[in-house]
C-alpha cells in the first residue's frame, strides 16, 4: 500500500513538474516580445539589430524616451485616449448590462429572435458598416471629434458583452428578483440594487476588455479623426512608421512601453475578477 | 443623496462629451510675408495626406512653404498614418469630405477612377514644360491611357542592391558592378551563401520587393500596357519567377520559415545576408542600423537580357479632388509641392524630389553618413524604373500574382505549374477592373 502511495506521489510530482515546465516555456514565449520591447527601448539604433540579440544593451540610453515623447504631442494623445477609454468603458458597462438584464429577465414572443439578431451583429465585418456609419457621423457633425469613439458605446455596448452579461445574469436565481418585487422594488431597482452588485466580476471583465480595446483601438480613430489635437495614442504610435513600413524602432518601442503600462497595471489589479468572470460565465451559463 | 450623485454623474458625463467635440476649427497660422504670385488666390483649402517619420515632416514643412507663398489661402491639414489609409480614403471620398488635394501614387486605386480632376488644362494654361521641369522617370503613371492627367508627382524612390563587403571579402568574391546581369546575381547569391541552420548566411534576403522585380528580370512583364491581358505565362516572365524559386531551393535566399524568423532589414543589418534590395526610402534608416557593424556598398540592380537595368519605383504625388470648392488654390498647392525648388530641396532629405533642379543639385550632393553611397545612382536608377506593379486598381490581381510567387518560393512548385493554376483567375481580376470602371 505504501509502495502504491509512494509511486503515486512520484507520478504526481513528475506531472506537476512537467506542467510547470510547459507553462514556463509558454510564458517565456509570450513574454519575449515584451522583453524585446523593453530592451530595444533602451538601445541605440545600431544595437537593435545585432545577432545574437542582446537583451541587455551595451550602450544604455534614455534618449529614446525623451525624443520619442517629443516626436509628437503624446501628452495630448494620452489625454484624448484617457477620455475615450474612460467614457466608452462606462458606456459599455452600463448599456451592455442594461440590455443583458432585459434579455435575461424579460420574456416576450420576440426575445429569442431579437437576441439572435444581436448576436448576428458579431458576424458583420466592420468594413460593411464603415461607409454608412462614416456618413452618419458626418451628417451629425461628429467627424473629427471624440464623439464617434465614445457615444456608440452607450447604445448596447457590443453583442459579445451583452452575451457575456446575460449568461451571468442567468446564473443568479430569480427568487432574488421575486423577493425584491414582494418588498416593493421595481424592475430598475432590482437591476440596480440587487443584480448589479451580484455580477461584479462579470462587470469588471467587460470593463477590462473595453479598456484594452479602446486604449489600443487604431481603426476608429483613423477613420473619424483628422486633427492632431484630437488624435489618440494608437494613431500617434503609427507616425513612427513611414509609408513603406520602415520605422524608428527604438523610439517606437520606448513610447509603446510608456503607453502599455497603464493597461498592464489595470489588468494586474483586475485579473482576479477577470478570471472569475470568465470562469463563472463558462461553467454556469 | 444617491439621486443627487446620479444627476451629478450625468452632468459630468454630458460636460465631458461636449468638451470632446469641436476643436478642429482652430485657425491656421498664416505667416507674414507676401508674394505677388499668391496675392490673388484665397479661400479655404484642405490638404489630405499620410505618412510618418521624416517623410511626413517634410510634407508638413512643404505646406508651410505654400502658406508663405499664398498667405491668403487658409490651409486645413489632415495628416494621418499610412497604415490602412485606403479605408479612410474610401469613406471620405464617398462622403465627399476627402479634402481639396489628396496625396496620391500612380499605383493607388484612386487613379483611373472618377474622383480626380484632369490637370492638363491647368498645365496648359500655365504653360508648364513638365519634361524640362521634372526629374527623369518621376512622372510615369500619372497620365491615363486616355490622356487624363490624374496627379502631379512630388517624390519618388527606387532600389539599389546593397551588399555586405565583409561577407564578399571573406568569401573571396568580387563586388558586383553596375553591368551585372540577373544570371550573375543568381550565381553570386548561390556562391556566397554559407553555413547551416541558425548560422546560415544567405546570398540575398527574402525582401517583399523581389516579387515585383521577378516578372521583369528576363524582359517579361506581368500584364500588358492597358491592363487588359495577363502575361504571367510569357516564357520570359516565368523565367524570372523561376530564378527566385531556384534561389530558395539552393538556400541562397531564406525559405518561408527562415524569412519569418526576423525582419529582412534586420537580417541584412545583422550580417546574416550578403545582399539586400535597398529602397531609397529606407537607406538612411538602414545605414543607422548597420552603424559600424560592417562595411557595405550599393550597386544598381542587374540588367535584363536587353541590357536595361531592371528597377521598381514608388512615386508619391498629389491629385485634385473633382468636388473641390477651391480649385485655383488646390492647383496652386499641387504646383508648389511638385515643382517649387525650396520644397524640392526639403524633400531631398527623405526622397528623390520631382523638381529636376532639386534632384540634380541638392539631392545628388547628399551623403549618407558612414557610407560612400552616391545619390546619383538613385537618380539614374529611376530613369528606366517600372512603377510598382501591384498597387491600386490592380491590387486584386496583385494578390493573385503574390499567390503565384508563394507557390514558387514557398511551396517549391515550378513557375510553369504555378502559372497554370493562376492565369485564368488573374485574367478575370483584370477583366473586372475594366468592367467596374
Amino acid at each position: 500500500m505504501e509502495a502504491y502511495y509512494k509511486s503515486k506521489r512520484t507520478s504526481d510530482r513528475i506531472k506537476t513538474s512537467l506542467s510547470y515546465g510547459v507553462l514556463t516555456i509558454i510564458a517565456v514565449i509570450f513574454i519575449f516580445p515584451f522583453i524585446w520591447m523593453l530592451s530595444t527601448a533602451f538601445k541605440i539604433p545600431s544595437e537593435a539589430y545585432t545577432l545574437p540579440p542582446k537583451i541587455i544593451p551595451n550602450t544604455f540610453t534614455w534618449d529614446n524616451f525623451v525624443q520619442g515623447w517629443q516626436y509628437a504631442d503624446f501628452t495630448r494623445y494620452t489625454w484624448n485616449t484617457l477620455i475615450v477609454t474612460v467614457l466608452a468603458t462606462l458606456g459599455t458597462v452600463l448599456s451592455a448590462s442594461f440590455v443583458a438584464y432585459g434579455f435575461a429577465r424579460f420574456k416576450s414572443r420576440y426575445s429569442g429572435v431579437l437576441f439572435t439578431v444581436v448576436l448576428a451583429t458579431m458576424m458583420l465585418p466592420s468594413q460593411v458598416t464603415l461607409v454608412p456609419t462614416y456618413l452618419l457621423f458626418t451628417k451629425l457633425g461628429w467627424l473629427d471629434t471624440l464623439k464617434p469613439l465614445i457615444l456608440p458605446s452607450f447604445f448596447g455596448g457590443g453583442a459579445f458583452n451583452i452575451f457575456l452579461l446575460r449568461q451571468f445574469f442567468k446564473t443568479i436565481p430569480k427568487d432574488l428578483d421575486e423577493a425584491a418585487y414582494i418588498d416593493g422594488a421595481n424592475a430598475f431597482q432590482i437591476y440596480y440594487k440587487i443584480l448589479m452588485p451580484a455580477i461584479k466580476p462579470a462587470l469588471i471583465t467587460v470593463g477590462l476588455m473595453s479598456v484594452t480595446f479602446h486604449w489600443n483601438d487604431y481603426m476608429s480613430p483613423l477613420i473619424y479623426l483628422n486633427s492632431d489635437q484630437n488624435f489618440t495614442l494608437a494613431i500617434g504610435l503609427q507616425f513612427f512608421q513611414n509609408s513603406f513600413g520602415s520605422s524608428q524602432i527604438q523610439m517606437l518601442m520606448a513610447v509603446s512601453l510608456i503607453t502599455v503600462i497603464p493597461v498592464l497595471v489595470l489588468f494586474f489589479i483586475g485579473q482576479k475578477y477577470f478570471v472569475q468572470g470568465i470562469t463563472m460565465t463558462g461553467i454556469k451559463g | 443623496m444617491k439621486r443627487f450623485l446620479a444627476i451629478l454623474l450625468i452632468g459630468a458625463l454630458m460636460t465631458a462629451l461636449t468638451a470632446c467635440g469641436g476643436g478642429n476649427q482652430q485657425a491656421e497660422e498664416n505667416p507674414s510675408g507676401s508674394s505677388n504670385q499668391g496675392k490673388e488666390i484665397s479661400g479655404d483649402l484642405t490638404v489630405f495626406g499620410w505618412g510618418g517619420g521624416e517623410e511626413l515632416q517634410s510634407r508638413k514643412e512643404a505646406t508651410k512653404i505654400f502658406k508663405k507663398l499664398y498667405p491668403k489661402v487658409k490651409v486645413h491639414e489632415v495628416w494621418l498614418p499610412a497604415d490602412n489609409i485606403d479605408v479612410k480614403l474610401d469613406a471620405a471620398l464617398a462622403a465627399g469630405n476627402a479634402g481639396d488635394v489628396i496625396m496620391m501614387s500612380p499605383d493607388w486605386k484612386g487613379l483611373r477612377s472618377k474622383w480626380f480632376e484632369d490637370l492638363n488644362p491647368y498645365i496648359e494654361r500655365d504653360q508648364l514644360d513638365l519634361e524640362a521641369l521634372f526629374t527623369q522617370g518621376v512622372d510615369g503613371g500619372y497620365v491615363d491611357p486616355d490622356g487624363k492627367r490624374e496627379g502631379m508627382p512630388t517624390t519618388a524612390s527606387d532600389f539599389m542592391i546593397a551588399y555586405n563587403k565583409d561577407i564578399f571579402d571573406k568569401a573571396g568574391i568580387a563586388y558586383p558592378t553596375n553591368d551585372w546581369t540577373w544570371d550573375d546575381f543568381a550565381a553570386t547569391a548561390k556562391q556566397i551563401s554559407s553555413g547551416e541552420g541558425a548560422n546560415r548566411v544567405y546570398g540575398i534576403v527574402s525582401h517583399w520587393i523581389l516579387q515585383s522585380f521577378a516578372p521583369f528580370i528576363y524582359g517579361g512583364k506581368p500584364y500588358n500596357e492597358d491592363w487588359t491581358k495577363q502575361t504571367l505565362d510569357d516564357p520570359n516572365t516565368l523565367k524570372g519567377y523561376q530564378l527566385f524559386g531556384d534561389l530558395v531551393k539552393a538556400k541562397a535566399m531564406p525559405d518561408d520559415a527562415a524569412a519569418k524568423s526576423m525582419p529582412m532589414d534586420q537580417m541584412f543589418a545583422a550580417g546574416k545576408a550578403a545582399m539586400y534590395p535597398l529602397g531609397l526610402f529606407e537607406a538612411s534608416t538602414i545605414a543607422k542600423n548597420i552603424g559600424s557593424n560592417f562595411k557595405w556598398g550599393i550597386v544598381m540592380p542587374p540588367k535584363d537580357p536587353s541590357g536595361k537595368t531592371v528597377n521598381i519605383k514608388f512615386q508619391t504625388g498629389f491629385a485634385m479632388n473633382k468636388d473641390s470648392k477651391n480649385k485655383e488654390a488646390a492647383w496652386a498647392y499641387i504646383k508648389t509641392v511638385s515643382l517649387n525648388k525650396e520644397v524640392g530641396d526639403l524633400y531631398s532629405k527623405v526622397n528623390l524630389p520631382a523638381a529636376k533642379e532639386s534632384a540634380d543639385g541638392t539631392f545628388a550632393n547628399l551623403k549618407i553618413e558612414g557610407t560612400d553611397i552616391s545619390m546619383m545612382d538613385f537618380i539614374t536608377g529611376l530613369q528606366d524604373a517600372t512603377t510598382f506593379p501591384w498597387g491600386g486598381s490592380i491590387a486584386k490581381a496583385g494578390d493573385l500574382y503574390e499567390q503565384t510567387w508563394q507557390q514558387v518560393t514557398v511551396q517549391g512548385k515550378s513557375a510553369e505549374e504555378a502559372a497554370k493554376a493562376y492565369t485564368s483567375q488573374i485574367q478575370s481580376a483584370l477583366d473586372s477592373i475594366h468592367q467596374s470602371k
